[in-house]
């Protein structure tokens, strides 16, 4: 697809090492509802983190040098598809899925929350309304599971949002958290591709202005 | 869903009929045991496309109205591409032409899998969903997404992606593909060519509801082909029309209750059927062997005017799909120009094509500098909107007497039987229920 950038595939699968692959949410028009797109486009064009940048308009293969990549580990970067079956057939692709997506908590503007999934934390059609058709993540999970298919793990990295008003730019709280995810994402990646990290276990927040830390010490007692 | 007692009268809800694509909802009324109204209540937001495709450059037309369903962006394409071609006096080669062709299988293929798989046969097997019917029924679930990634697939190669597409252009295509890009895909068909016919065997194994009310069914014809593209517009009430002659004929009117208008014939006042079921009654001479022989086999009659059946229509159609895209993949020589050359000038036109709900009609006129002027869109389900409500004044008489829960299941069979989607006719789905009592 013209819109994705793959590093790693199933060869990395079949010697047992792990893919991730980031999916943006949201509403490019919305205001800070597209913090999840903005994130993926964003990596993307940074390149590095075990990805190649080909199939980009305009731009060549290049090789991976980030050190997950050096490392053999893969990471897709990813619009989260239309048409809600389409979710399942990524389950295919990836070892691990972080869904990146604006949410709404009552938290402060800008706080990041990372929430394994699925999670009673996280209202489901928030997240996976992709299709009116009534088919979101969990029914995509739900409908792997009744299959007996592969179900990759899931973590939802959420940006609280402030406004998700129409034709409105995203807010200053966002814009920072969307640096902060940016600047610390090797942290990220490297934690989500640690099955052992503390990440897995709950629901984490971090404050806004103080940075994605993985310092847990940094998180927002819950 | 919830009863409630006002003034004597029982009323059922259905807040959300699922397995739709769109918002709406059914209203039912009944006093001492007769049927007084029926109302498909559709209250999704207007879209106000035609408006707001007013002084946009023709070229844009096509990536716009695409955005008009997720689920068949191309069928948009295809109406907006046409329709402005008859505008412009393009007449795109053979080429083209059969690349057009293929692209509509592939959203026939994605489209009748998804709606034969997961939103309609739960209804035959009486589950809540196709989650809960893949517990029970694993291989049909699992060759259903089968066959709709093949025909994601295809879309993804044709289009640039599968959802809203974005190499179709007025004059042809900015991008077509090489022989070899599609000759890897011809395993998969293959396959799917076969799972389409065991699809054709499953669904005609299900048990429908008695019910077969007169209907004019309306569809596209082509004189040698199975409708796609192009080209009359006939019925089975002698209709035999071009498509500039589409509005004439057919009138779309505005009700109380319904953000989507609902389309009769303008004479007469009377609804009438568009869809799987239109297209395979009125055509069914030019099914390609291998579709043809499956519903000669699977043991219905045809015509058929059981609206509940059109799930084995859509399976046939299945079949042909993937028979006319194996035949078009075959035959395929990489264009010369992608395109054909285009005179700016203004003009007027219009076309209809069968996208997998039913006939879709656009007209556009644009002015010498090729923006759009006006622009009028009749998706299928705004001209079935009628005519389901007419099904159910029909249907629910008959089930009057039965719980609560079950004449509710029985209306939403009835409604998703016309995979009708809503979003695109308004233009979500929710059953309420007056019972005099």
């Amino acid at each position: 697809m013209a819109d994705d950038v793959t590093c790693g595939g199933r060869e990395e699968a079949a010697v047992g090492r792990p893919r991730l692959m980031v999916l943006g949410c949201g509403n490019p028009f919305a205001g800070d509802d597209n913090v999840g797109l903005e994130l993926v486009h964003r990596l993307r064009a940074r390149g590095g983190y075990g990805c190649e940048s080909r199939d980009l308009p305009g731009r060549h293969a290049r090789p991976c040098t980030s050190t997950a990549s050096r490392r053999g580990y893969g990471c897709e970067f990813r619009e989260l598809p239309e048409g809600g079956p389409g979710l399942l057939e990524l389950f295919d692709r990836a070892d691990i899925m972080l869904f990146v997506d604006a949410v709404q908590s009552g938290a402060p503007p800008g706080t990041l929350h990372l929430v394994r999934l699925p999670s009673r934390d996280v209202v489901p059609r928030a997240l996976g309304a992709v299709s009116s058709h009534g088919w979101g993540l969990e029914e995509a999970l739900r409908l792997a599971l009744a299959l007996g298919r592969r179900v990759p793990r899931l973590m939802l990295l959420g940006v609280e949002l402030e406004s998700v008003a129409q034709g409105t730019r995203r807010t200053t709280p966002v814009d920072a958290a969307l640096e902060a995810v940016i600047e610390h994402f090797p942290q990220v990646q490297a934690a989500l591709l640690d099955s052992e990290s503390a990440l897995w276990s709950g629901h984490h927040s971090y404050p806004p202005g103080g940075g994605l830390s993985l310092n847990l010490q940094q998180e927002v007692p819950q | 869903m919830a009863d409630e007692m006002a003034k004597g009268e029982k009323t059922i809800k259905i807040e959300y009929l699922t397995r739709v694509e769109g918002e709406g909802g059914i209203y039912v009324r009944a006093e001492g045991g007769e049927l007084r109204d029926v109302k498909l209540n559709i209250f999704e937001p207007p879209r106000f496309f035609e408006a707001f495709l007013r002084g946009r450059h023709f070229q844009e037309v096509p990536d716009i109205t695409a955005r008009i369903c997720g689920i068949c962006p191309v069928a948009y394409q295809m109406s907006s591409v046409h329709a402005l071609e008859a505008a412009l006096g393009v007449r795109p080669g053979p080429e083209i032409r059969m690349l057009r062709r293929l692209l509509y299988c592939a959203e026939w293929i994605e489209s009748h899998a998804l709606h034969i798989y997961l939103l309609n046969a739960p209804d035959f097997l009486r589950y809540e969903s196709a989650v809960a019917m893949a517990a029970d029924h694993p291989k049909e679930v699992e060759r259903g997404l089968r066959l709709k990634k093949i025909g994601n697939g295809l879309l993804d190669l044709l289009g640039g992606r599968a959802t809203h597409p974005v190499s179709v252009c007025v004059g042809g295509f900015y991008k077509v593909p090489r022989r070899k890009e599609l000759e890897k895909l011809r395993e998969d068909f293959l396959w799917g060519l076969e799972a389409a016919q065991e699809t054709v065997t499953w669904v005609s194994s299900l048990t429908f509801p008695e019910f077969a009310p007169e209907y004019e069914f309306v569809s596209v014809s082509h004189p040698t082909e199975y409708p796609m593209n192009e080209r009359r517009i006939i019925s089975s009430a002698g209709l035999n029309i071009d498509p500039a002659e589409f509005e004439q004929v057919f009138l779309e009117e505005h009700v109380a209750h319904s953000t989507a208008l609902h389309s009769v014939r303008a004479d007469r006042g009377s609804s009438y059927f568009v869809g799987p079921l239109a297209r395979l009654n009125l055509n069914f001479d030019k099914l390609l062997p291998r579709a043809q022989a499956a519903a000669r086999s699977c043991g219905m009659s045809w015509p058929c005017r059981n609206p509940f059946m059109s799930i084995v229509a859509r399976a046939v159609e299945l079949v042909h799909a993937f028979e006319d895209a194996l035949g078009i993949i075959d035959a395929y020589q990489e264009p010369a120009a992608s395109r054909a050359e285009i005179q700016v000038h203004a003009g007027e036109g219009c076309a209809a094509t069968e996208a997998p709900r039913g006939l879709l009609y656009h007209r556009y006129r644009i002015n010498d500098q090729g923006l759009v002027e006006a622009a009028k869109i009749v998706p299928p389900t705004s001209q079935n909107m009628r005519r389901m409500e007419d099904d159910l004044r029909q249907l629910l008489p008959g089930v009057l007497n039965q719980p609560d829960a079950e004449i509710a299941r029985v209306s939403e069979n009835l409604v998703r039987s016309y995979d009708p989607c809503i979003s695109c006719s308004t233009h979500f789905l929710k059953l309420r229920f007056d019972r005099g009592r």
